[in-house]
């Protein structure tokens, strides 16, 4: 049998910026998953769905413990794509202008100034969200609907490749503020690290100990190569049936005894953008119930108000209820 | 998705490694998980208002329309409806682009009938009532919603709509198929709800509820109920007849029920109706047709100064005039039951006179009650050895009484002062169409009877003992008679007869001697010898009729040579063969030979053969004049007594466990007598439930053959759908919940031709039309290589276990 190379050929080939073509695209996530994949070893499934995450123009939320890789994974990212990185580490006094930017009298001028908060970068890891206090968490939620904020009744727009990843550390909860389940549907997803496996942590110890290259690799994507890849992943086909499907399982969440707050249409529409990120990493231009069920873990157990201690045997009910299209 | 997650619950589990053992025998194994298929739920709607649009055109046309052609129109039904039923549900788009003309189909199938109404009417000169109209409607308004029952609000619609349907077909019409169609239908109604019930549970429910949707039970259990209820109509008229008598209005349980429809105890609201309308026949009513014919009824009518007419003037009841409706033309006659009718009519367009023909039977009269029934009419006791003569007339009878129940008049007619021979009283309707005689044709142990409005005793006069007859010169025609009487208690008869009876009356003793042979002799000697072994009383009686219902024949048409003067010998020495009275002669004279008085009956013998299951009556014809012996056990009570082979004699209501067992008996006895087809079909029916699978696969691969030549993606989904049907066989049953593309990939992740097959049915079913087929991709190559290669058997030896999860 002749091996099927099955990329699109014709018109799918062509990015809605012709300036890249699809292998192009290809090309660049491929070398940016090989580059995460060597920061955070023994990780490949995490890393398929930070990339996901990153191509659906959704914002990932990490619950893990501290220590995890999680700062490795965000700088990683922001070098492999280019982009300035922030971090803004959570704490109760942290104020929305830490997060958002401020005014500045300039004595020189006369003028106010607009200082920017670290909002105003491409990558920003917010450690520990839930340490922050509610009325911080809605700036920096704010931000990430809306892509912008809004400064003394100026709105000041974010870069288009913004990406938030927000951490939280599922064991200590004293003194935290649990995000409510309308700032939580604002995130495409929430992933657990993990911790690696033996060999991993081998090699990671080992690599420790080589001196450390002095050069930085240069970043995977070109500039405006990862909003026209985004704007691309948009446009991959999702057929009334596979959309059906997605409504389906939505009932499914919404019928469903264990499950108090189902997905919204907004979470529908997230779910959506991921599966057809993963139909393109998967090579394909149309989305299959199976790109549907991939994502669907990530996607759902970030919105779904389940009462149990463990989301994931009610989220496997409720894809194994809906029969496939 | 959930590979290297959380261990899921073991019964949450989907596993395909249903391996069969070494033996390589086919072996499936239901899923018995949430992966339960209920694609049928979405088919039985089609099938429940199919059932339903049947019973409607069987209960509408059931009578004018023969069965071939009702299954002709029904076929064509089913066929339409199917086919576009499954034209729509084939995809999904498709099913929700129709559904917009739903509305519109079954609307314009619902108003319909109602609009085309005034256009057959004057063109065809048909036309229906409103009540049918709206049936109609209803019943294309159902069919219209069938075809779009893919979509599942429709689906609930078309149940809700044939249920009505069926319930309005089944008031409709009593005909028992109709009533088999209302079985089967709320068989699979109650399964179609347990289904659905199950399926609306799935995800609402936490763990517990993802056990299983028993499909096994689901489809088992209604099955083997539906194979036996259509066993017992199957298996022949027995089995059927064997059932009358479970309900008070199928007849011979003695109770009355006023809204009873059929059977011995009509109600009082029956109300029937033929076809046409312009007929009458042997039905109380109370309305009265005026009638050249000889009647118990006269009414004065001087509304229209009506001619003389030529009635002969017999004695009569005087009716109130407004009971009388004039006759514009002649009248149709029913000389058939069971579609009885009322008389009230409008009277038709001048313009149009359609011709009524008579709906004539054969029928001398119909029995409605339970059978076998001896109906008396003639009584004799001297027989000269050729002749029997007639008993003398009574001349001093006790005055017949007349009784009041319940505002009838029932004269009394009580005989028999021994009560405990007989069993509990039983009643039956005789409608009298023509019989030339003005005797009442009567059980033996007949109580009252009744004739409605004939409230005086003087209309009845006693000929023979026993023998009751109208004072006219014959029955008039069309006449109902009812008659309660007693049957026979043979169990109580030997408490009774323990002995020769005391001699009653010499007439009915006497043994004609015949000078050529000494018959006394011969007649006793052979009656003792067959009853050697016999007590006296009863069981002597019971061994002669025994003897002669064994070993000698019923034959009509054997008659006895013109030269043999003694056709009695003839018939118990020589040819041991011969009608119905040689066997009673014989009887009689047996018996008299041992000192029982006995008489010979002549009469009708009701026999169940003749019960018209549709109308629910016996049919008494010309040839089923019958002669019988009785014999009187003392105290004026006499018993019938049947010798000849083939007649039996009415017992008392069997208790239900015989009419079970009875039923049992007739359907065994059918399996029996049709051993060599039962055996094919159950042979058959067995391999093919055993072989389903592989029969099945066998089909589809053919299928798949003949359609090889479609288009690349037709033919990837149709290769997909193949390999399916074989891992269903092998024990790797695709889960719901999973795409055949991951079920392909996990059947052998090795293998690169399954691999490029999932990403082909991934294009074939996902990819919009605009997306060309992948490049290098040659389907129908590697469709024929992939079905080739992966058979059930090398499913089995190579496919992985591993589970599969959503």
């Amino acid at each position: 049998m002749t091996a099927l190379i099955d990329e699109p050929q014709t018109s799918a080939a062509q990015t809605s910026d012709d300036a890249w073509s699809f292998d192009e695209h290809l090309d660049a996530v491929e070398a940016l998953r090989q580059r995460l994949n060597a920061v955070l070893k023994g990780k490949a499934d995490v890393i398929e769905q930070v990339l996901i995450c990153l191509l659906s123009r959704g914002h990932l939320l990490v619950e893990d413990r501290p220590g995890l890789g999680k700062t490795t994974l965000a700088k990683a990212l922001a070098e492999g794509i280019g982009g300035r990185f922030a971090r803004i580490q959570c704490t109760p006094d942290l104020l929305p202008s830490d997060i958002t930017g401020f005014n500045l009298f300039n004595q020189k001028t006369r003028e106010f100034e607009f200082r920017n908060g670290p909002v105003f970068s491409d990558i920003l890891l917010a450690d520990e969200i839930n340490r922050a206090t509610p009325r911080t968490q809605s700036a920096l939620l704010e931000a990430m609907a809306e892509r912008q904020v809004t400064v003394d009744a100026l709105r000041y727009p974010l870069s288009e490749e913004f990406f938030v990843i927000a951490t939280q550390n599922p064991h200590d909860q004293h003194g935290t503020y649990p995000l409510p389940e309308a700032q939580l549907d604002r995130f495409a997803m929430k992933l657990s690290v993990g911790y690696p496996g033996d060999e991993h942590e081998l090699a990671m110890l080992s690599q420790a100990v080589a001196p450390p290259s002095r050069e930085s690799p240069p970043p995977v994507f070109e500039p405006g190569q990862l909003c026209a890849l985004q704007r691309f992943v948009e446009t991959i086909a999702v057929k009334e049936t596979v959309q059906t499907y997605l409504i389906q399982l939505a009932k499914a969440t919404r019928n469903h005894a264990d499950i108090s707050l189902g997905v919204s249409p907004r979470g529908l529409l997230t779910w959506q953008r991921a599966a057809q990120a993963s139909a393109f990493l998967q090579r394909r231009m149309f989305v299959t119930p199976d790109d549907v069920q991939d994502v669907a873990e990530p996607v759902l157990v970030v919105r779904l108000a389940i009462e149990s201690d463990n989301p994931k045997p009610v989220i496997r009910q409720v894809m194994e209820s809906v029969p496939i299209p | 998705m959930f590979e290297d997650q959380t261990a899921a619950p073991p019964q949450a589990k989907t596993v395909m490694n249903h391996r069969t053992p070494k033996g390589r025998r086919y072996r499936y194994r239901p899923r018995l998980n949430a992966a339960g298929d209920w694609r049928l739920g979405e088919r039985l709607p089609l099938v429940l208002a199919l059932l339903s649009s049947l019973a409607l055109l069987v209960a509408k046309r059931g009578v004018e329309w023969s069965r071939d052609r009702i299954a002709v129109v029904w076929l064509i039904e089913v066929a339409v409806v199917t086919l576009a039923h499954l034209w729509i549900a084939k995809t999904s788009e498709r099913r929700e682009r129709w559904l917009k003309l739903a509305f519109p189909v079954v609307g314009i199938g619902m108003l319909g009938p109602v609009l085309l109404d005034p256009l057959t009417r004057s063109v065809l000169s048909r036309g229906q009532a409103l009540d049918g109209l709206l049936l109609s409607g209803l019943g294309n308004a159902v069919l219209g919603l069938a075809i779009f029952a893919s979509h599942s609000a429709v689906r609930r619609l078309c149940c809700v709509g044939s249920l009505f349907l069926t319930v309005f077909s089944c008031c409709l019409s009593s005909d028992p198929f109709v009533l088999g169609l209302v079985v089967v239908y709320a068989v699979l109604g109650v399964w179609w709800l347990m289904g659905s019930y199950w399926e609306g549970l799935r995800g609402k429910l936490a763990t517990e509820s993802q056990e299983s949707l028993p499909r096994r039970w689901l489809f088992g259990l209604p099955a083997l109920v539906v194979a036996v209820l259509l066993l017992i109509p199957w298996s022949g008229r027995e089995s059927l007849l064997t059932l009358r008598g479970f309900v008070p209005s199928s007849g011979g349980t003695g109770d009355f029920d006023e809204f009873a429809r059929s059977g011995v105890n009509d109600g009082d609201l029956l109300v029937g109706a033929k076809d046409n309308a312009r007929s009458f026949g042997t039905v109380e009513s109370e309305v009265f047709m005026d009638s050249e014919q000889p009647s118990l009824y006269d009414v004065f009518n001087d509304s229209y100064g009506e001619p003389v007419k030529t009635k002969k003037q017999e004695r009569a009841v005087a009716l109130p005039a407004d009971l009388m409706r004039e006759a514009e033309q002649r009248m149709a006659e029913s000389r058939t039951v069971g579609r009885e009718f009322s008389t009230v009519r409008q009277p038709k367009a001048a313009k149009e006179k359609p011709v009524v023909a008579d709906l004539d039977g054969r029928a001398l009269f119909h029995v409605q009650g339970r059978t076998p029934l001896h109906l008396r009419l003639e009584l004799y006791d001297l027989f000269d050895g050729d002749k029997w003569l007639p008993m003398p007339d009574e001349k001093h009878s006790a005055p017949l009484q007349l009784r009041m129940i319940g505002n009838k008049p029932w004269i009394d007619f009580k005989q028999s002062t021994i009560t405990d021979v007989f069993a509990a009283e039983e009643s039956h309707a005789l409608k009298i169409h023509r019989l030339d005689t003005n005797r009442l044709p009567l059980p033996v142990a007949t109580t009252r009877i009744h004739i409605d409005r004939i409230d005086r005793p003087d209309y009845f006069a006693i000929t023979q003992p026993t023998i009751v007859r109208l004072i006219h010169e014959q029955l008039p025609p069309q006449l109902v008679l009812h008659v309660v009487s007693q049957p026979q208690d043979e169990s109580q008869f030997r408490l009774l007869l323990k002995g020769p009876t005391p001699n009653l009356n010499s007439r009915l003793l006497a043994v004609p001697v015949i000078t050529r042979e000494p018959r006394v002799a011969t007649l006793a000697t052979l009656a003792k010898e067959w009853t050697a072994n016999a007590a006296p009383g009863w069981p002597q009686i019971k061994a002669v009729v025994a003897r002669l219902r064994d070993d000698y024949v019923l034959d009509n048409t054997a008659v006895v040579p013109a030269e043999e003067a003694d056709p009695v010998s003839h018939f118990l020495f020589e040819s041991r063969r011969g009608p119905d009275y040689l066997f009673a002669t014989s009887a009689t004279l047996l018996l008299r030979s041992l000192g029982y008085s006995t008489r010979m009956v002549s009469g009708f013998y009701a026999n169940p053969a003749n019960y018209d299951v549709r109308r629910q009556h016996t049919a008494v014809f010309p040839e089923d004049v019958h002669f019988w012996p009785e014999v009187y056990l003392g105290a004026a009570t006499w018993v019938t007594v049947e010798p000849t082979p083939g007649f039996e004699v009415l017992g008392p209501p069997p208790p239900w466990w015989q009419i079970a067992w009875s039923a049992v008996v007739a359907c065994v006895a059918f399996v029996v007598r049709h051993a060599v087809v039962c055996s094919i079909i159950v042979i058959a029916t067995t391999l093919t439930l055993i072989f389903r699978h592989r029969l099945a696969e066998r089909l589809a691969s053919l299928v798949w053959w003949l359609s090889s030549r479609r288009e690349s993606r037709q033919l990837v989904l149709n290769t997909a759908r193949l390999l399916e049907r074989r891992g269903q066989l092998a024990g790797l049953e695709r889960p719901r919940h999973c795409t055949p593309a991951r079920w392909l990939r996990h059947l052998n992740p090795r293998s690169s031709d399954l691999v490029i097959l999932a990403r082909l049915v991934e294009w074939a079913e996902f990819a919009p039309t605009s997306n060309p087929l992948p490049r290098d991709a040659q389907p129908a190559d590697l469709c024929r290589h992939v079905i080739q290669r992966w058979t059930v058997r090398q499913l089995m030896q190579e496919t992985s276990s591993c589970p599969v999860h959503g």
